[in-house]
Order: C-alpha cells, then structure tokens, then sequence
C-alpha cells in the first residue's frame, strides 16, 4: 500500500462513520398517530373544546366547521369508561372547531403530543348540512394540495351528522376502514354507487358539472348506504339527495351495475325477484334544430332468483315472458322517475348524459357546456329496456 | 481502464439520446398539454411533436455527418466562420448549463413535495451536482455504460406502474377524438416539442460512434423511446384524471400513481418507484447536458475538459436556485425551451440547406 494513501484512506474510513448513523430524520413508527378519517360537519364545538376554551386555549378563528379526525394511535389505549362510541381501543375521535382545515389539523399539535400523519387517509366525510352551506371545492382545497393526504381517499357524504358516521359499536372495527368496505360492495349491491376518489372528484368539480355522492345515514348501532347526495356544478353546493331506490336507477343508467337485485311484485301481489348477471347501458343523443333527445337502452342478463308464488312453476316459458315485461316495466319506471327527479325537481344531470352528449356532439357541446344543466332540463329522455331472463337458477320448480 | 475517447456503439447512442430526453417533461406534460388545449387530443400533438423532432434529428445527423469525427464545437467554425462559429459553440454550452440547472430544480421541487421534505435545497441539489460530476469524469464510455443500466429498467418500471393504473382508467376521458377539430392539436405540438429536445445530442455524438453511418437510425430510435413513453404516459394520466382533474394537478404523472392503491400485490403504493426512476432520469439527462457544456467549452478553447467541469458546477448551483417559486421556474424553463427550438429544430435544416449550396464540409 503507498503510504500517502494510508491518511487518505483513514481519513475516509471516519467518513463512512457518518453513514453509519442511519436515518437522522427518522420517525419511530410508535410515536406516531395516524390519521384514518376526516369528517366534516357545521362548526359546533364540543364539549371537550368548550372546556379548553374556557380555561384559555384560543385563537382568532371564524366558527365555520367542525373536523372530526379518526386517528389510530400505534400504542393500545386504554378504553376509556366515557359510554360515548367516540374512542375505542383501536381509534379515537378528536373534534376541533375553525375555518381553516390546515389550520385545524396542524391545531392537534397543540393538543396531541404525537403528530398526526396523513399519508393514511381513507376516507373523507362531509355531512349534508355543510354541503349546504359551503361550496364542497372549498372544503376539499386543502386535501388536495397536501402533499401527505393522498388523492387516492374516498369522499362520501352523511345524511346526518358525520362525527355519527365515524364511529362503531363493534370493538376491534376502526370506522373510517368499515365505510370503505361499505362502498366497495357495489358488484353486490346497485345501491351503491361507483366511489369518486379526490382525483375524479377533482376534474369533475373542475369540469363545472353536476355529480352525485355517497350517502351514509348511521342509526345508534349502524352505519349504511343511504342514497346519493346531489351537488350542483354551478354553486357546488347540496341542492338535495336521492332515495337508495333513485340510486339504484340511477346505477342502471350509468350503466355502472355489476350485479345486485331488481325487485317487483306479480299480479298476485307476491314478490318477484330477479339477479342481475350482466348489464350494458348505451345512451344515444340526438340534436335536432335547438332540441336534444337522449335514447338510453339498457340491455340485461340475469336469473329469476325469487318467485314467491309458489304455484308458478318457472320452466313454463309464458310465464318466464310474463315476468320479464313485469321487470321491464318496473325498470323503466324507476329510470322515468330519477330521471324526472334529475330534470324537473332539481334541474341537474347526474346520470352521466353530459358526457355521452359531450363524446356524441363536440361541437354543440361547447355551447351548452357553461350550462348543460339547464340545457339537460330541457332535453327529453327516452328509456328502453331490453331484460332477459336466462335461467332460473338451481331450481327449476 | 475508461479512456475519454472511446467510441460508442450505435445502441449506446440511442440509449443516451433517450435518456437526455427523457427529463423533467414527463411529470408536467400532461397538464401542460391538457391546459394549453382544452381537450383530450394531446396524443396526436406528441406523435406530430415525437415525428417533427425526428425530422429535425435527422437534419442534425445529416449535418454532422459532412463533418466526420468531428462535434459542432469543432465544425460550426467551419461552416459559419470562425468569429460566429465559436460564438454560436459558446452559446449552446452556456445553454446546457441553464437547462442542467432548471432540471436540478425541477428535480429539487418534486422531490421536496413528496420524498425528503426537510432536506435543505442546496443539499439535494449539492449532492446531485456531485454524483453528476462522478459519472462524466469517466467519459463518454462510462457515461453510456451507466446509461445501458438505467434506461432498461426505466421503461419496464414505468410502463408496468402506468398499467396498474388501468384500475382507474376511463375511455370516456379520451374522447371525443378531434371534437374540437385540428386547431388544438397543432397548438399542442408546441408543447411537446419542448419535452423531446435532447435529440441535438447528435450533434456531439455523431463524432464519436463507432458506425457514424448509423447515426440516423441511432436518433429515430433514440426519440421513439420517450414518444412512447410519454404516450402512455398521457394517455394514462387523461385516462385516469379527466382533462379536467389534470389541469389543476402540479405533477399530474406522480398523482395519477397517488390516486389508487393497490391491496394484495405486495407494495400497495406505486408512486414511490416512479419517483426512485425518474430521479435516475433526471441524473442521466443532468450529468449529459454538464458533459456536453464541458466539451463545448474545451473544444471551443482547446483545452482540456476538467477544468470546466468543476467551473460549471458552482454555476449550475447557483442558476438552479434563481427561480423564486415553481411558476416562475416552469416560466423561466418554458423560455428556455422556446430558445432550445429555435436553436435545434428551426436552425439545422437551414444550416444543412446552407451547407448544401455553400458546400461546406466533406461532400459525398
């Protein structure tokens, strides 16, 4: 070895020492307390709030919003002896008052000794009365632009409040995680719809339209789906909701069902049921003059599943025709009334119609694109049913 | 050992070339495109910018070629005299510096956002500046060979975690085609000329391959790596986002991988391996733009590289820290491509036109 090598090589040797340190900015993981939730409800402080208020802990603020934060702390907690479902030993719900969603979240700091992360953010819940009363783009600004929040969460209304949505009964169940399995049973159900992440949910505020949310209704054990909260593009705000019965028609004119249940009753008044197998929606728009006209066909395949008169036997093909028009007529009719709903109550288009009309008629679109809605209100709608009943399941009796 | 002068094969051209492309202009593209359009159509603007770009590289390699074994910082004295010659030499090596330097920060920027967010600036970029330094003190050769290891795993990186974006993929976005006619599109091809630039490389390069002769296909290849690349890329991301959730995105590419997650493939978040390759990328375009100043500088003044190489290290530093926010480096960076243009896709025909009648260099 030279020897004017051997101080160089010592010298370096103590420089390796340095990345022997490791990370110095790591954070231990059990330091830390994940966020897993957000709500969002008309500002009223809580109890817990008032008191901190009370004995001096304050700042300028304008009481917009209550955010409820789901966090999960990594150490187990002790469950506490308060009766209220807000805390369990797997999360708990904080409450903080104020009209800034950063400045609230960065607030826990003064009331948590472990920062919270938002990396992990699930869900996000929005009750109707905020909707209401502030534009949803002003609300979701903040998680859009973080850069821990991911865009990937989930945005779901509540008809209640939504600190009510985000909590359980069942211990070992965090609330945020349950509501996101909730509404990823859509090929189950066609009640549910398809869930919009902040990323679609962000190009169609952007794009000025109309759209539809998630609603959640919560009772004192439960938490479910409960229809669809309506935001209108031009105000982004709530002008109202559909029933789960609307959303289930609204689902067959999206074309997004994957499966689930069509319900109707026979002549005899007995319940008739049917398994929707395989689903495809085209909606056709045609311009004439000034008036447009949308021809939605829905083609569908499934299986009778339930016939509750028992007399029928299902191998009688007459009577497999006879149940087929009974399930296109109710078919139909739930798409007439959403579709009225949509038109004359609220003057919006949620079923997707702008795009169809958008992708079918460039050109027209750009004119009526600043305001489809009271264009779409204007349009006439046709529904087509095509249902076939394929076979009748393991049963043939 | 690595020697300075070694040639380089055919397919490590088309490696660096795709390499020095493949920049800052992947992550933006799409918004940029999406923004300056209106519509879903941007995909044609790219081929038409990917196909212009080629033509444009071709015209370098032609031009390159009347002069063999030699770079424009050697063969501009002859063709436009030696006062303008090596004004105009002087000027593209200062131009590289600028560009090298706007990379950095870009680099610095997304990489403050989502990856080291307490790291200082100067830290991130000082170290980028180094391992930079590291690669080119090697030579062309060194350069290539590092280039072979990175472009490889680049795409196969890339292209699998834009398909597992599928999950949130929507036709719909796409389309209407050409709703809005042919205007928009052209507009667009001036977008997406700024993100193919690098393919002027050629003008270096030609002179060192093995097989000068297969310096064209070398380019067309070389370009067609990033088209395609920057294709599925927007494709993509408008597929995911909508036009509309693309235009209000800073870094539309990366936020189209933290728009889903993925359960039961073992890594549930991929916009972290974006990220890890692109940083590779932006090294590989960074450490080619310093070599090609430094051989600018050198062969303009005949000397050796070294020295430049070091000189221009503190100088990038000190550019990459100018812009004050990230609009005004997207501005800045956007002036700066405007520039690269006019400079390597309006000017090489014209020179080639004039080289032709003028007969300047070995006529074949």
């Amino acid at each position: 070895m030279y020897p004017m090598k051997r101080q160089t090589l010592i010298a370096l040797s103590l420089l390796l020492m340095l990345s022997l340190t490791g990370c110095w900015g790591n954070k231990e993981i059990e330091e830390q307390t994940i966020l897993v939730g957000l709500g969002m409800d008309v500002a009223q402080r809580s109890s817990e709030e008032e008191q901190l208020a009370e004995s001096g802990s304050i700042y300028p603020r304008k009481e917009l919003v209550t955010l409820t934060f789901q966090i999960i702390p990594f150490q187990k907690r002790q469950v506490s002896s308060k009766s209220d479902k807000s805390s369990s030993d797997l999360y708990s719900n904080i409450q903080e008052t104020g009209d800034s969603i950063f400045q609230m979240i960065r607030q826990m700091a003064n009331r948590r000794s472990k920062p919270m992360m938002g990396h992990h953010v699930k869900v996000i819940v929005i009750s109707e009365e905020l909707a209401r009363k502030i534009e949803i783009d002003k609300l979701l600004k903040f998680v859009l632009r973080d850069n821990a929040i991911r865009p990937s969460c989930i945005v779901l209304m509540s008809k209640g409040k939504a600190s009510q949505v985000l909590v359980s009964n069942n211990s070992g169940e965090i609330p945020s995680l349950e509501l996101v399995g909730l509404v990823e049973n859509q090929g189950k159900s066609n009640n549910i719809l398809p869930s919009k992440n902040l990323t679609k949910l962000d190009g169609i505020i952007n794009s000025g339209s109309s759209f539809t949310l998630q609603n959640l209704a919560s009772s004192v054990d439960e938490v479910a789906v409960a229809g669809a909260s309506i935001i209108k593009g031009k105000t982004r705000k709530l002008v109202g909701s559909l029933s789960e019965w609307e959303v289930q028609a609204l689902s067959w004119i999206q074309g997004s069902v994957k499966g689930g249940v069509l319900k109707t009753i026979d002549q005899g008044g007995q319940t008739i049921t049917y398994e929707v197998i395989s689903e495809k929606t085209k909606i056709k728009s045609k311009v004439e003059g000034d008036k447009i006209s949308f021809e939605v066909n829905v083609k569908t395949i499934g299986r009778l599943i339930e016939n509750w008169d028992t007399r029928e036997s299902s191998e009688n093909e007459e009577y497999i025709r006879e149940v087929e028009k009974l399930f296109v007529r109710q078919l139909e009719d739930m798409m007439n009334d959403v579709i009225r709903k949509m038109r004359d109550t609220y003057h919006v288009d949620v079923g997707g119609f702008g795009d169809h009309f958008r992708i079918q008629h460039p050109k027209m679109w750009r004119k009526l694109e600043k305001d489809w809605d009271s264009a779409f209100t204007r349009s006439e709608v046709k529904c087509n049913v095509n249902l076939i009943i394929e076979d009748t399941g393991s049963s043939a009796k | 050992m690595l020697t300075e002068d070694k040639k380089i094969t055919t397919s490590q051209t088309v490696v660096i070339v795709s390499n020095c492309i493949l920049g800052s202009g992947i992550l933006t593209l799409p918004r940029v495109l999406a923004d300056s359009m209106k519509t879903s159509d941007g995909w044609i603007s790219i081929i038409l910018g990917g196909i212009l770009i080629m033509l444009a590289g071709l015209c370098i390699v032609r031009l390159s070629q009347r002069f063999p074994g030699k770079t424009l910082y050697q063969f501009s004295r002859e063709l436009m005299g030696k006062w303008c010659g090596s004004i105009f030499s002087i000027l593209i090596a200062t131009f590289y510096i600028f560009i090298a330097a706007f990379e950095l920060r870009v680099m610095f920027e997304v990489t403050t956002l989502y990856l080291l967010e307490d790291i200082p600036r100067w830290a991130i970029i000082m170290s980028f500046i180094w391992v930079g330094l590291y690669i080119i003190k090697g030579g062309l050769g060194a350069i290539a060979r590092l280039y072979e290891i990175i472009l490889p795993s680049t795409v196969v990186v890339f292209v699998f975690s834009m398909i597992l974006s599928g999950k949130i993929f929507e036709v719909d976005n796409l389309l209407p085609v050409l709703g809005d006619g042919i205007f928009p599109v052209i507009k667009g091809v001036s977008s997406t000329i700024l993100v193919f630039l690098g393919h002027e490389l050629m003008f270096t390069l030609t002179a060192s391959m093995q097989h000068p002769e297969k310096a064209g296909k070398a380019v067309i290849i070389g370009i067609s790596i990033p088209l395609f690349l920057n294709l599925v890329a927007f494709v993509m991301v408008i597929g995911g986002m909508s036009v509309h959730g693309v235009i209000s995105s800073t870094w539309p590419t990366v936020d189209l991988l933290r728009s889903f997650e993925i359960t039961g493939l073992f890594f549930e978040r991929f916009d972290f391996f974006l990220l890890v390759i692109w940083i590779m990328q932006i090294l590989t375009t960074f450490s080619i733009l310093q070599y090609n100043s430094s051989l600018g500088f050198a062969q303009t003044f005949k000397t050796r590289m070294r020295p430049f190489m070091f000189c221009s290290m503190p100088i990038i530093l000190f550019i990459a820290l100018i812009p004050r926010d990230v609009n005004e480096l997207f501005m800045v960076s956007k002036i700066f491509g405007d520039i690269g243009v006019v400079i390597f896709v309006i000017l090489p025909p014209l020179l080639l036109v004039y080289a032709k009648i003028f007969k300047k260099g070995a006529v074949r």
